[in-house]
């Protein structure tokens, strides 16, 4: 499947289901930041927050 | 998150928060296929601020804390989720919530903002990611481009669109 298709395909999911898919990613990511596997980047290589204000 | 939205919603119910709107990673999931991100932020408005007033979250953490939320940098843990409760910055974020729509996760009732309000903060915000997800927005069809430009207009982000337009979508004008 192309990777256009599989987007479409999982923009049309319900909002649980696609809820207990980031649940997934976000355990997924969690256990490698535990396992030190990536060491040099920041998590999720997310931006600062915008905790600033 | 069916645990983190019910301790919300009781939080709203108490009088704690007034309405509230995920945003975020999570508020765009409803429109867009799901992208990893590790935290659920949630504007609210909160019933006791006013003009003049620093506004305050510590009721907030105080009330969750009390029900086992536990306070993690700028995030308090519920759930299993990270939250990060954030009170509107500006009149944008505040139609944000006011015009956010009502949905359910697990039969739980929440509230998402609109497309058209996700993608204007995201355009304010401009970050990398930012301008990714607008275009993850823009490409998928699922933004009401006239009412996406009424509300740029309302908060005077035209200029910051068409700089957007130019950069990201070949410089059409054709939308303005």
């Amino acid at each position: 499947m192309s990777k256009p298709k599989l987007q479409a395909r999982l923009a049309a999911l319900s909002f649980s289901e696609k809820i207990k898919i980031l649940e997934k990613l976000r355990d997924r990511e969690e256990a490698i930041a535990a396992s030190g596997l990536r060491k040099s980047s920041p998590a999720n290589g997310k931006a600062p927050k915008r905790n600033s204000r | 998150m069916k645990e983190t939205l019910e301790a919300i919603n009781q939080m709203q119910s108490d009088g704690v928060i007034g309405k509230y709107a995920i945003g975020g990673a999570v508020g765009a999931t409803f429109y867009l296929a799901p992208a990893a991100t590790v935290d659920l932020d949630v504007f609210v408005m909160l019933p006791v601020a006013s003009a003049g007033l620093l506004v305050s979250l510590s009721p907030i953490y105080e009330y969750l804390k009390l029900r086992g939320g536990k306070v993690q940098d700028e995030y308090i843990v519920i759930g299993g989720w990270p939250v990060q409760f954030l009170p509107p910055n500006d009149d944008l974020e505040r139609d944000a919530v006011n015009q956010s729509i009502s949905t359910a996760v697990e039969g739980v009732r929440t509230w998402v903002m609109s497309a058209e309000h996700l993608v204007a903060i995201a355009l304010k915000t401009g970050r990398a990611k930012d301008h990714n997800r607008i275009l993850q927005f823009v490409e998928q069809g699922m933004v009401d481009m006239h009412k996406l430009m009424s509300i740029l207009e309302q908060h005077r982000l035209t200029s910051k669109w068409k700089q957007f337009e130019i950069k990201f979508l070949g410089g059409s004008d054709e939308q303005t």
